[in-house]
């Protein structure tokens, strides 16, 4: 267990300044939801842009966290060295995404229940939303690394996905596949449906990217 | 126990970069020599585990084979040409991550761990961020992970690239010291006096085929008969240049003492040769072919 939480720590600190970009860009995000919410409270407004915001950045945030955790393997020189140490191709993938998918669920957790704190909003609604979102997030952003063997062609396919369905998916329903952005924490039943496309598309994007998942 | 290669082939699209090769390393310091793309790092890839071959047969002793390449991966040690891993780390935090990727038992890490920054002289660096150390500091670093756990195969591709004169002189110390009478150090490199210096048998590469192995002296012997070294003027050098292969010139007083390979009987006087010249001319007899 002890060699378990030293793995994920060094999968934690390999990436360096890039992985405290998530810790970092989440309390800014938090300070501007309650400088957001106090505002609302203060001139009576609803607060319309925290939660979309949520919904856009955090998991955005998982899909850049599973791109670093490739790039010591897939885009920094030498890095085929790490597959002649005593690990499988599943560990270097699925298993340390996974892995990593979990310690973010705990970290959407903690941003979640101080935004349900200073909104007033349904913590288990936003938590599952944010989850379910990121779970497909990074498995996309894995499946770009992985095709691509860069971490800027995984950037550019988590850019793509996220954006198409931001931009597009607001006007034309059919490019929105894990996105609710109306302001409102979302109803279990369209929080269902949303699992049910999120859901098979995370299952897609690591399935498909741990077998693209060579030196 | 020796490690037996036969008939390996690998291909990268319709490139054929290993075409059937077949060679038996013995332990001791084994150099591969050869010019770009003559197979040596496909070959040492596959060595390592990284590429599975396409065809041909790998086995180590009786019982290792790289069909099952779980057990391969704890016996190596591997340092790629390029070596830029860890950079937010700190050396000593970098190989401690290489320890526990390699199953060291924890009861052994400090110990291994210092081991190895002590052969690499990395120790006074050890809480050094790996972003922050020279070159040739980062290739040391590369040979402290290849050697930590004490691998019985221990697979070096060019590994004195970057390093000062001082540098490759402590490498060949390292590996020396390293290489104690039962464990294979396979190296390969473009520099022929480090393979000269190093290595106890050598094998020479080109268009994925090995065209010969040998014991260094073997190997540098090859073309004891075919070496001239003559002091010339420049007019002459010029005239020898366009009939001869010439393997190294240096300007002296009255024009260049001219190193250079002949077919055959010539005049000009013998000299002994060694392994660049050996090289030199099994690569352009191969061309010949």
């Amino acid at each position: 267990m002890k060699r378990f939480f030293r793995e994920i720590a060094f999968d934690i600190k390999e990436p360096g300044i890039h992985m405290w970009v998530i810790p970092i860009a989440a309390i800014v995000f938090l300070v501007i939801a309650f400088l957001t919410q106090q505002y609302s409270d203060a001139t009576g407004h609803s607060n319309q842009l925290t939660l979309p915001l949520l919904e856009i950045l955090i998991p955005s945030l998982g899909g850049y966290g599973a791109l670093m955790l490739m790039q010591g393997l897939l885009d920094t020189e030498g890095g085929e060295l790490s597959f002649t140490y005593q690990r499988t191709y599943l560990y270097w993938g699925l298993i340390r995404q996974l892995r990593f998918f979990s310690l973010f669920v705990l970290f959407i957790a903690a941003v979640c229940g101080a935004l349900a704190v200073m909104i007033h909003t349904d913590f288990i609604a936003i938590f599952l939303l944010t989850s379910v979102q990121s779970f497909a997030v990074m498995a996309v952003s894995f499946l770009g690394v992985t095709a691509g063997k860069k971490v800027s062609v995984g950037f550019i396919v988590l850019v793509a996905f996220v954006g198409i369905q931001i931009t597009l998916g607001r006007e034309y329903q059919i490019f929105n596949w894990i996105y609710a952005i109306n302001g409102d924490a979302p109803s279990y039943e369209q929080l269902g449906g949303i699992a049910f496309r999120a859901i098979p598309i995370g299952i897609f994007g690591w399935g498909i990217g741990q077998v693209w998942l060579r030196p | 126990m020796d490690i037996v290669i036969s008939g390996l082939s690998k291909s990268f699209k319709k490139v054929c970069a290993l075409c059937e090769v077949n060679l038996t390393i013995e332990p001791g310091i084994h150099g591969l020599l050869g010019p770009n793309g003559a197979g040596k790092t496909t070959l040492m890839r596959i060595l390592a585990t990284i590429l599975h071959a396409d065809c041909g047969k790998i086995r180590w002793g009786d019982t290792l084979d790289w069909e099952h390449p779980k057990q391969i991966k704890e016996m190596v040690g591997y340092l790629p040409q390029q070596f830029g891993m860890y950079r937010y780390l700190r050396v000593e935090e970098a190989l401690k991550n290489v320890a526990l990727l390699k199953n060291i038992p924890k009861e052994h890490e400090k110990e291994q761990v210092e081991r190895a920054m002590e052969r690499t002289n990395l120790t006074e660096f050890a809480k050094r961020k790996v972003g922050q150390i020279s070159g040739g500091m980062l290739r040391r670093l590369g040979i402290a992970q290849a050697i930590l756990g004490e691998p019985s195969l221990l697979i070096m591709d060019e590994p004195s690239v970057g390093l000062d004169p001082a540098e490759r002189i402590h490498f060949r110390k390292i590996i020396r010291d390293y290489q104690n009478g039962e464990r294979i150090v396979l190296i390969s490199s473009h520099i022929v006096s480090d393979v000269e210096n190093l290595c106890d048998k050598v094998s020479i590469m080109n268009g994925g085929k090995v065209l010969i192995t040998g014991s260094t002296p073997e190997i540098k012997a090859k073309a004891s008969h075919s070496v001239k070294e003559e002091v010339m003027s420049e007019e002459a050098f010029r005239d020898l240049e366009s009939r001869h292969t010439v393997i190294n010139f240096t300007p002296v007083d009255d024009g260049y003492r001219v190193r250079y390979l002949v077919n055959g009987p010539a005049e000009g006087t013998d000299a002994a040769s060694n392994l660049e010249d050996s090289y030199t001319y099994i690569i352009q007899r191969n061309k010949a072919i």
